[in-house]
């Protein structure tokens, strides 16, 4: 098994496939009322970005999408986003921890490690999905430009969000 | 100069990650849910910041610009005045890779910053800019932009793909003038700078700027031009 593994890693390109994938239960719609939108978000909330940079490929309804997946609408590829990640703490004890802080007279900003947001634009990837589902799973594959520091790092569990939506607009 | 000088390029590219981590990208006002779009100005500001220090130094110095989705970038990928190791006089090139001084990091840094660059074809387009610059929502525009950004810094990878560190890598500052490059572009098209007006007054710590101070890039002494002539025309 070791052999193995070692064989793997020796084939890998430097975007390497990783084990750890995120998919969603089923999003539902009404597909009357989808037909009509203007526009199709797809949103990530409360993104963690405090490990490792990754490009999130994401699909709709292909729950076994893998970072050799082909990126068409074919296989259900709407699109990525990327996270610029902290790279790892370089603090003392408790230094990355996002601690909520009530204060009302506390101006400053919230820790920089706080959740954040990403989303982009799948209006004609949706539209051409809708004739065929009426409901949707969405699988985020991470993929990494891994590298020698990245040792210590996990990179099994990169996908950390709060919620996923899928929203759409009309004119 | 010695690489603890706070005039230096270690002590502001520390405002970044290490130790200050002062950098916009994610954060909220406390109390508020929504995400403040002060990626954009914080870093107009940063760049100021360093080339004031530069010119202190050498007086008509100006930042240049990486276009990550032009032609030759496809080619080449990291222009060669930053990858290539040595200078043309065969000394070590600074821009190819610059010292980490951090003694207060946890554990201390003293290392190089080093690159990990993917494969050019999956550098952005022009065509991934133009769609960009096509919002007329500033939000969405800076959405958009700062996602191609996140996106670079991942594509250089090493040093580049922490933001504790990015900004050590000299090529930090060349994708930040293209990204500070591009909205400005965007700005050329709106009078009023297309900037949310409830939030002209946020101040971006550590400069002594608010959002409002730094719209206008030539107020702070630069533009991008392609492109320049110019005529000195007396009496």
């Amino acid at each position: 098994m070791k052999k193995h593994i070692s064989a793997i890693n020796k084939k890998a390109s430097k975007r390497r496939e990783l084990q750890t994938y995120t998919t969603s239960a089923p999003l539902k719609f009404d597909i009357k009322k989808i037909e009509k939108f203007d526009r199709a978000d797809i949103e990530f909330h409360g993104v963690d970005h405090s490990g490792v940079s990754y490009e999130g490929r994401v699909f709709l309804n292909n729950p076994r999408a893998n970072a050799k997946t082909p990126k068409t609408l074919e296989y259900g590829y709407v699109g990525s986003y990327h996270i610029f990640g902290h790279g790892g703490c370089f603090g003392d004890i408790g230094h990355c921890d996002v601690v909520k802080q009530n204060r009302h007279y506390d101006f400053r900003p919230e820790h920089p490690l706080t959740a954040g947001f990403k989303r982009f634009i799948i209006t004609d990837q949706l539209r051409e999905l809708c004739k065929k589902y009426s409901e949707f799973t969405v699988t985020v594959v991470p993929i990494v430009n891994t590298d020698r520091k990245m040792k210590s790092m996990d990179l099994t569990n990169i996908i950390k969000f709060g919620k996923i939506a899928i929203v759409t607009y009309e004119a | 100069m010695k690489i603890s000088d706070n005039r230096g390029f270690n002590y502001v590219a520390g405002f970044h990650g290490v130790p200050q981590f002062k950098c916009w990208h994610h954060w909220r006002r406390r109390g508020e849910q929504r995400l403040l779009p002060l990626f954009l100005p914080w870093h107009r500001a940063y760049l100021y910041w360093l080339e004031q220090d530069l010119k202190d130094q050498v007086a008509d110095i100006t930042l240049p610009w990486w276009d990550w989705s032009s032609e030759i970038s496809r080619d080449e990928g990291i222009p060669k005045a930053f990858s290539e190791k040595k200078d043309p006089s065969g000394n070590p090139n600074p821009l190819y890779k610059s010292h980490i001084f951090v003694p207060t990091a946890t554990p201390p840094l003293d290392e190089d910053t080093f690159r990990n660059e993917q494969d050019t074809s999956l550098l952005p387009t022009k065509n991934d800019v133009d769609a960009v610059l096509r919002n007329t929502n500033f939000s969405d525009f800076e959405d958009d932009l700062e996602e191609i950004h996140d996106n670079i810094h991942g594509w250089v990878g090493g040093s580049m793909q922490r933001v504790a560190v990015a900004a050590f890598d000299p090529i930090f500052w060349a994708h930040h003038c293209m990204i500070d490059r591009i909205w400005r572009i965007w700005q050329t098209d709106r009078a009023d700078l297309g900037f949310p007006v409830d939030l002209l007054d946020e101040v971006l710590e550590p400069f002594p700027f608010k959002v409002r101070d730094v719209l206008e890039v030539k107020s702070l002494g630069y533009d991008y031009a392609s492109t320049s002539s110019e005529i000195i025309v007396s009496g």
